[in-house]
């Protein structure tokens, strides 16, 4: 019998020269496989030793030529080698079992061949493109969840095992993402794997495990990212804003006859642009990923809670009726008495304020956004609201066109409410991938990368109190106004 | 005045973030993390528990996966070292029963070469 399934792997070898298969990694692989064939007829003849020593001369050879079927397939790689620990195993063990020997070298032999006739199908490869996204990981263990609901450990092994070897594509991918993540997955597959490989298995915990994977990975898998409307609104509603001061302090210097000493107002202008962009640079030098390694989901955490809580702040206090009153009232004390004075350089600091103010604002968001938007797309969003400002100013101050300001209102505030939101989502779902928050799945809500919108329940949670509010406000505001309207028309 | 209150949280924040960033390097997590498995797996071998020595045998194995290129690269005997215990490991884990003292023998081998690797 044994001697038949030597003939039968000589005729193999035979059958299927080297010189059909052209590639190196086959060429190398065989003429070391011809030691450990030699090591499996010295074992049958009982020469334990000299056995041993053909052995280490294929272990030899395979270090040297191991990267080259690496390369190939990984899947053969893995599988070679674990037959090449079940090989020096049977030696180690003391006393050596011939027929231990015997059987991981044929065990070997067999993989080996398979390898050099060139069927790479036998491998069970990660994919060989390299194409392999964390939604197919997510894919896998879900079909191990089914599985292991229909009781078939089987099946979920593979799929734990498919999932293990298209591991090695991604976990880079998953590293550069979160660092908690990465270490969970890791430890998650090998116990899950373990759990159903026990005798019995333990099918409970293992598809608790399985579970848990899923819920940690499926943020991964989606990414939400900031447009260019984004940033142009952004823009838009900060500058305008400030264009807004600018107008009536120009209004100001017109009226009281000073008009000629606008460049004040220009250099205050030009100092507050310059001022937000060098913060600007600053803030995005800093929180650049070079600067805190793997961990940027922790920047898009911190940075987009950041700049929802600014923004609420910004929104709902400053430029609530009363604040925007006192602003008003501020500018306009302050121009009287810079014109009453003659002192110019005050001009100058209000515009650098009024510019300054709006532009701290703008660099906020964009930090919000900058770890989740391309540079380029930052940028040309940034250039083409320039732009769209520049026109509008020219519009306002040279045409004299008027901008309808309640529904320039209505409208801005509809979009920033939108990207507090957004800002609001993605910060809560960055520190979940970061591992400082728990990811509770739902399947009662789908996640919306639109709008920063996952179905966690520590998302779901803080972003409907965030929308209530915002309703409540508006009707509270809907309310007020109507009163206002009513106690108007008793007076008339 | 809001300006310098919204500078200083962005100062704030980021100091808080510059706490939080880390670096790592790979061969000696790797190392690291190996020899806590190899510390454990003696452990589970004390009480027989065959399901974990097996769970630590995957996890030396999925350790090394991530820094042997760099070794193989950087100190080849060491490669060779390591590879050669390992797979009697990986091997030895799978069987139904641990034959203890070959096992036992090849953690301490594979120890004192991860000990060397630098």
């Amino acid at each position: 019998m044994r001697y038949k399934i030597t003939t039968l792997i000589m005729l193999f070898i035979l059958l299927f020269p080297a010189g059909v298969f052209a590639d190196q990694a086959s060429v190398d692989l065989q003429k070391a496989n011809d030691h450990v064939i030699n090591a499996f007829q010295l074992a049958e003849q009982n020469n334990l030793i000299q056995s041993k020593e053909e052995y280490e001369k294929y272990n030899t050879l395979w270090y040297k030529n191991e990267s080259g079927i690496k390369d190939k397939s990984k899947g053969a790689y893995r599988s070679i080698e674990e037959r090449m620990g079940e090989v020096q195993f049977a030696f180690a063990q003391s006393p050596a079992k011939k027929v231990n020997i015997i059987t991981s070298l044929k065990a070997l032999i067999e993989i080996n061949q398979t390898f050099i006739s060139g069927d790479m199908s036998a491998f069970k490869d990660p994919s060989p493109t390299g194409s392999t996204t964390i939604d197919d990981l997510v894919k896998l263990l879900d079909e191990a969840k089914a599985a292991l609901d229909q009781n078939n450990v089987q099946a979920a092994k593979q799929q734990i095992q498919s999932f293990r070897n298209s591991w090695l594509d991604i976990e880079g991918l998953v590293l550069t993402q979160s660092s908690k993540v990465y270490a969970d997955a890791e430890r998650d597959m090998v116990s899950s794997f373990a759990l159903l490989t026990s005798n019995p298995p333990n099918v409970a915990d293992a598809k608790q495990t399985v579970k848990n994977m899923r819920d940690y990975l499926i943020p991964l898998a989606s990414k939400t990212s900031y447009t260019i409307v984004d940033v142009i609104t952004i823009l838009l509603r900060e500058g305008l804003e400030a264009l807004l001061v600018i107008v009536a302090l120009l209004g100001f210097l017109n009226k009281s006859g000073h008009g000629e000493k606008k460049n004040w107002l220009w250099y205050g202008l030009g100092a507050g642009v310059l001022v937000s962009i060098i913060l600007g640079i600053a803030v995005q030098l800093l929180f650049s990923s070079g600067t805190f390694g793997n961990n940027n989901f922790l920047i898009i955490g911190c940075t987009g809670l950041f700049a929802a809580v600014m923004l609420i702040y910004m929104s709902y206090w400053l430029h609530s009726k009363s604040s925007v009153v006192n602003w008003k009232q501020y500018i306009n004390n302050q121009s009287t008495k810079a014109l009453a004075t003659g002192n110019l350089w005050s001009i100058s600091i209000l515009a650098f304020l009024a510019v300054f103010r709006e532009g701290t604002e703008t660099v906020l968001f964009f930090i919000g956004m900058a770890s989740s938007i391309s540079l380029t797309t930052l940028l040309l969003g940034i250039v083409l609201g320039i732009l769209i400002l520049a026109i509008l100013a020219f519009l306002i101050l040279k045409i004299g066109l008027k901008i309808p300001m309640r529904p320039f209102f209505l409208v801005s505030s509809v979009l920033v409410f939108y990207l507090c939101f957004k800002f609001l989502g993605t910060g809560i779902h960055g520190l979940q991938l970061a591992g400082l928050l728990r990811a509770t799945h739902t399947d009662l809500l789908p996640s919306i990368d639109f709008f920063g919108f996952y179905s966690t329940w520590e998302n779901i949670i803080p972003q409907s109190i965030l929308l209530l509010v915002a309703i409540a406000v508006v009707i509270r505001n809907r309310i007020r106004d109507q009163k206002l309207q009513v106690q108007m028309n008793i007076q008339q | 005045m809001k300006v310098p209150k919204t500078l200083l949280s962005i100062i704030i924040l980021v100091f808080i973030l510059a706490a939080c960033s880390s670096n790592s390097n790979a061969t000696v997590d790797g190392v690291k993390s190996m020899q806590d498995t190899l510390v454990e797996m003696n452990k589970n071998m004390d009480t027989n528990d065959t399901v974990k020595v097996k769970e630590d045998a995957e996890k030396l194995e999925e350790s090394w996966k991530k820094f042997e290129d760099g070794i193989k690269e950087n100190q080849p005997d060491m490669y060779e070292k390591v590879e050669g215990p390992l797979g009697i490991i990986q091997a030895g884990a799978k069987q139904d029963t641990l034959d203890q003292a070959l096992l036992k023998d090849q953690i301490t081998k594979l120890n004192d070469t991860l000990k060397q690797i630098k």
